[in-house]
């Protein structure tokens, strides 16, 4: 497969991620999102590298999983944080600040 | 490949401290509870981090870099490290005995996560290669999210903590999928190798990797139209991390802006491309920022949008890189730095320690503050005019001049002028602020049901004291720092 091939799956992906993410209204959802567009990046990265020839694309990818990784973690905590305080994870319950 | 030299250890020293710190703080929290030996500990880490980045003007040179082209090491990268580094002193002295009243717990933990946005915060402005940039980006972020959400029984902090954590790893996807396709256009990470390369190339992935970085950094510039989270994560976030972000976050983003749109996207080509996304953007930012503000009674909320309102100043000098644009830029991020610092002291020190009343930072708070504490009082009003670029604030005066006067120059006057009625704008709303401390009749106002203030504790002085001090100091004598800028901008 030619490197566009894989960068149009890779858009494709990154397409739902951001569609998810602006539609959906449930957290967890919406961070599965955010979890895709990063591993649509991968994907990018990846067959950017083949093309290229070059390890650093590679290498990026290593470190865009563990900041993955990390936003997991992190994004989980404040998740549950919301449910003690908001007894709900939908997005739009969280609507005590506004302008 | 060769061992790690010593002379890249030492062009990383800050960082290490930082690093020491933020591991050895959460050793010191398992030993003793006393609130203000963990806020000193943190202090003399920074101190010692800002000792080293001040040695490190010894070694910048032009485009030297460490690590493999990994990081800067020139007086650009060195600028913004001091000024990050003096900003988180300054919240750290703000935050001391306010962040436990703030609904924070584990102040052990909340210091660490301090120290390692900060550290994030320096390798974002000192990058020099895509990947690092990004990680510096997400580490100071992502302990971010924890200082907004660290209020853990507070529903405001928490939902703060989850708008911007959603929105800014949505934003930062992004700009990681920009950073991809830049690979995928030039074939390297390197800020200053793809410049050359992005510049030749007639991809049409070029516009579109440009703008995908773009809209990461205008994210966590805070402009329109991504600015919709600051407000809300300004007045939810306990008001430390709200100072922190408003101030030291905002710089660091501001200097890594302008290290990647003038070294990546800096060729004239690529200019075109960014320029009028940016004209669009720093005219909008203006003009919302300060429109919106007129209406708020909650000053955190009023502050959010005059930072909104003063990115949108900031970026009218990113299109003049080569009349005076940069130093401008410089000289208003340290100048703004100092002014909001002060401004979010004071509404800290005003405003009721509660968080949870819906009108803990009300404006009327506010009212008869200039016979209840007129030292306060005048420090408010002091960062305040400078805010508004009135006299006798000159400093901010002087940061607009310079800015709008690089505009000018770059023959960008149409935006110079939106700039300039954008501030008189601005006045309304700063003025409000003054008009209820001083101008309110006995009669009319309710300060009397109001509690009284807390003494305020002497650090908490201090900031509040140096914040002052600058602010004068640069309005009366603004070659110190701007010559200083001058020289920065001229090395980059």
């Amino acid at each position: 497969m030619s490197t566009s091939s894989y960068l149009t799956i890779s858009i494709i992906l990154f397409s739902i991620g951001t569609i998810g993410f602006v539609v959906r209204r449930n957290a967890i959802v919406v961070f599965m999102c955010v979890e895709l567009m990063l591993n649509a990046v991968n994907l990018a990265f990846v067959a950017f590298a083949r093309h290229h020839g070059s390890l650093e694309g590679e290498a990026a990818v290593f470190f865009v999983m563990v900041v993955a990784a990390a936003e997991a973690a992190v994004g989980l905590a404040i998740i549950i944080a919301v449910f003690r305080n908001h007894r709900s994870i939908e997005t739009s319950d969280a609507d005590h600040l506004r302008l | 490949m060769e061992i790690i030299s010593l002379a890249d250890l030492y062009s990383i020293s800050p960082l290490l401290f930082l690093t020491l710190g933020a591991f050895g703080i959460l050793i010191v929290d398992v030993f003793s509870k006393e609130s203000w030996l963990r806020a000193s500990y943190t202090s003399i880490f920074i101190l010692a981090a800002l000792s080293f980045a001040f040695q490190l003007a010894d070694v910048a040179a032009p485009g030297k870099t460490a690590f493999w082209d990994a990081i800067y090491v020139d007086s650009f990268s060195i600028y913004f490290q001091v000024l990050i580094l003096v900003g988180a002193l300054l919240t750290v002295m703000l935050s001391h005995g306010r962040i436990a009243q703030e609904g924070v717990r584990s102040l052990g933990e909340f210091y660490a996560l301090f120290l390692m946005s900060t550290i994030g915060a320096i390798i974002f402005v000192s990058a020099a290669e895509m990947v690092t940039l990004f990680l510096g980006l997400e580490i100071m972020s992502m302990a971010l999210y924890c200082m907004c959400g660290s209020a853990v029984h507070s529903k405001d902090s928490a939902e703060s903590a989850l708008k911007y954590f959603f929105l800014g790893s949505f934003s930062s996807a992004f700009m990681l999928f920009g950073i991809a396709l830049m690979y995928g256009v030039s074939g390297t990470l390197s800020l200053a190798e793809s410049a050359a390369v992005l510049s030749s190339s007639n991809s049409g992935l070029v516009p579109i990797a440009v703008g995908f970085v773009l809209i990461g950094f205008v994210f966590k510039i805070g402009a329109v139209p991504l600015h919709f989270w600051a407000p809300d994560v300004y007045q939810g976030a306990p008001t430390t991390v709200t100072a922190y972000m408003a101030c030291v976050v905002k710089a660091a983003a501001v200097g890594a802006a302008l290290r990647v749109l003038w070294t990546s996207f800096g060729s004239d080509t690529l200019f075109g491309i960014w320029a009028s996304a940016v004209w669009i953007i720093a005219a909008l930012t203006m003009v919302v920022g300060n429109l919106v503000a007129l209406r708020q009674r909650s000053l955190k909320r009023m502050l959010a949008y005059s930072s909104i309102a003063h990115a949108g100043y900031i970026m009218v000098a990113f299109l003049a890189p080569h009349q005076g644009g940069g130093s401008a830029v410089l000289f208003y991020i340290a100048v703004y730095t100092a002014m909001t610092l002060g401004a979010f002291g004071v509404v800290l020190a005003v405003a009721s320690p509660h968080s949870s009343e819906p009108d803990a930072d009300d404006i009327h708070r506010f009212q008869r503050l200039g016979y209840r504490n007129p030292v306060l009082a005048g420090c408010m009003t002091l960062f305040l005019l400078s805010l508004a670029g009135l006299p006798p604030g000159l400093a901010g005066l002087l940061g607009k001049f310079y800015v709008f006067n690089a505009a000018v120059q770059a023959n960008y006057v149409g935006l110079a002028i939106i700039g300039v009625l954008c501030s008189a704008v601005s006045c309304y709303y700063y003025l409000r602020v003054i008009v209820a401390m001083y101008f309110i009749p006995k009669e009319e106002s309710d300060s009397d049901s109001l509690a009284p203030l807390a003494p305020v504790s002497l650090p908490f002085a201090g900031v509040i004291g140096i914040c002052a001090v600058a602010v004068v100091t640069l309005g009366l004598f603004p070659s110190i720092l701007h010559d200083g800028a001058q020289f920065v901008i001229e090395n980059f």
